[in-house]
């Protein structure tokens, strides 16, 4: 990867992967999505002598940094909205683990909300690298920075969850 | 009917975010502005200390090589590496820019021009490039692309050899792809190969000719001081992509040509007679809508060949990176044995 050593050269990584990383990351957060994207070629740059040059395809990389930037952001965005409802006594929240879910699944639409409700966060962070980032098991382990194992059974559980909802919805059609 | 998880997915994929030049100008500035500052705040003493300790020697070997200029501007003179880049900035119009139908008509004639060039002797094309910002120094870095589609880099002309003889082949198939479809353009459907070289880094998202406006879409870009258009989008890669395949491929008569004749398709790139150097060139910038409003890019290209000279981005008053290039045909061979 030539834009290891040369800074100017990390324009051209921008111009090949921007618009497959705008894409996954607006998919996910809307027009804070923009942001994100760029925000990611940032630290990307900045953590450009980590990057392990054995590998042919920043790809993985990329999303990887991605993936934890939308994390954060959801994060954050839960917190504000945590205090804010604290402050102004409104409803409880259900103290779940999916709450950064309820936010990210608003903006995933209905559809998407249901199939992927119940997930954990991980396996939706695998489906959505396999489905939308295009991503290939390895690839996704490198992302996220775990073993391919892990990447399997959790793409095992939320491709089944996705195709149970698939099935209902079929069902649900012909009756 | 069940379909695959994976394609019910991709079709569920929100796009409520079209991609538009606006944000992506607005992206690659922020990018380069943080590599700028990197620079600035980090600077590798050491490293430079070696480069110019070594620059004395490389710059007299570099005298001593053989090396096969391209083309036919007899005047040119290969740059030892780590030289200064030229500071002369590109000399005023000749006249006014003319209409757009006549700046492409100038484009084309220099494509055919260009197209009839015999091929140079050698195997490969050396880039010497020189980048500076504003107040700081030009960094020379040489990039080595092979006509077998290879690609080499080192910070160095000498050091090429040594990246060559290793193996480091850095091409990963882009340059080789956008090359290959300048060379088409040179004597096939300069439209249909406009839309492959827009698309050239994802093909399998192809960037449309035009988008639709939204409201929505204006006010993001108003919010972000600029204005969407249908077209932008597709200028922008067009021109962008196009630029790669004509440094990746300047040695080469067919690419130039094929550059040459995808930039005339696009209406709102200007074309000026210009001198730079000494040289006769031909300066072609990039503005609204293919930018974003406040911002330009130029580049200039030799008059008789087609062959990149420089290239200026920023502010049109006060451009925020240069870029010099120095093109000549080399044989690996030669750069292998030290020559």
């Amino acid at each position: 990867m030539r834009s290891r050593r040369d800074p100017h050269a990390f324009e051209e990584l921008f111009d090949r992967y921007w618009p497959a990383l705008h894409a996954f990351c607006c998919a996910r957060a809307g027009e804070v999505g923009e942001d994100l994207a760029a925000e990611t070629f940032r630290v990307a740059f900045d953590k450009r002598r980590r990057f392990d040059t054995s590998y042919e395809d920043a790809r993985p990389w990329l999303y990887g940094i991605s993936v934890k930037l939308l994390q954060r952001h959801f994060r954050d965005r839960r917190r504000r909205e945590a205090v804010l409802t604290r402050a102004a006594a409104l409803a409880h929240r259900p103290p779940d683990g999916g709450a950064d879910g309820d936010l990210e699944q608003q903006l995933l639409g209905p559809q998407l909300a249901v199939a992927l409700a119940g997930l954990s966060s991980d396996e939706r962070e695998a489906l959505l690298l396999w489905a939308w980032g295009d991503l290939q098991y390895a690839e996704i382990a490198l992302a996220l920075d775990v073993p391919v194992g892990t990447v399997r059974s959790r793409l095992h559980r939320a491709r089944r969850r996705v195709r149970d909802h698939l099935t209902e919805r079929n069902d649900h059609d012909h009756q | 009917m069940i379909t695959s998880e994976r394609d019910w997915l991709v079709r569920e994929q929100p796009h409520s975010v079209p991609l538009d030049p606006t944000a992506t100008s607005n992206a690659r500035e922020a990018l380069r502005a943080h590599i700028a500052t990197e620079r600035r705040a980090r600077p590798r003493p050491r490293r430079r200390r070696l480069a110019a300790a070594v620059v004395p020697i490389a710059a007299a070997a570099a005298v001593l090589v053989a090396v096969l200029v391209i083309g036919a501007p007899s005047s040119h003179v290969p740059q030892p590496q780590g030289a200064a880049s030229p500071t002369a900035s590109v000399a005023a119009p000749a006249h006014a820019p003319a209409h757009a139908h006549a700046q492409q008509s100038v484009l084309v004639r220099v494509a055919d021009h260009v197209r009839a060039q015999a091929q140079p002797a050698g195997n490969a094309t050396l880039v010497m490039r020189s980048t500076s910002y504003p107040g700081k120094p030009a960094i020379t870095v040489a990039d080595l692309y092979t006509d077998s589609g290879q690609y080499f880099f080192a910070q160095t002309r000498d050091a090429l050899g040594a990246q060559i003889s290793a193996g480091h082949n850095l091409a990963d198939g882009l340059f080789g792809r956008k090359v290959a479809i300048a060379t088409d353009a040179a004597t096939g459907d300069v439209t249909a190969d406009a839309e492959r070289m827009a698309s050239a880094a994802a093909p399998s998202h192809p960037i449309p000719r035009r988008i639709t406006v939204t409201p929505a879409m204006l006010k993001a870009a108003e919010e972000k001081g600029g204005t969407a258009t249908s077209t932008g989008l597709f200028d922008n890669w067009l021109w962008g992509n196009s630029q790669d395949a004509l440094i990746a491929g300047s040695g080469d008569p067919q690419v130039r040509s094929g550059v040459l004749r995808l930039l005339a398709t696009l209406t709102d790139v200007t074309v000026t007679q210009t001198t730079t150097d000494g040289q006769p060139t031909l300066t072609l910038t990039a503005g609204y809508p293919a930018m974003p409003q406040g911002y330009q890019e130029q580049l200039i290209i030799g008059a008789d060949t087609g062959i990149p000279v420089k290239f200026l981005g920023g502010n049109p008053a006060k451009p925020s990176v240069t870029v010099t290039y120095d093109v000549t045909r080399v044989s690996t061979g030669d750069l292998e044995a030290g020559h």
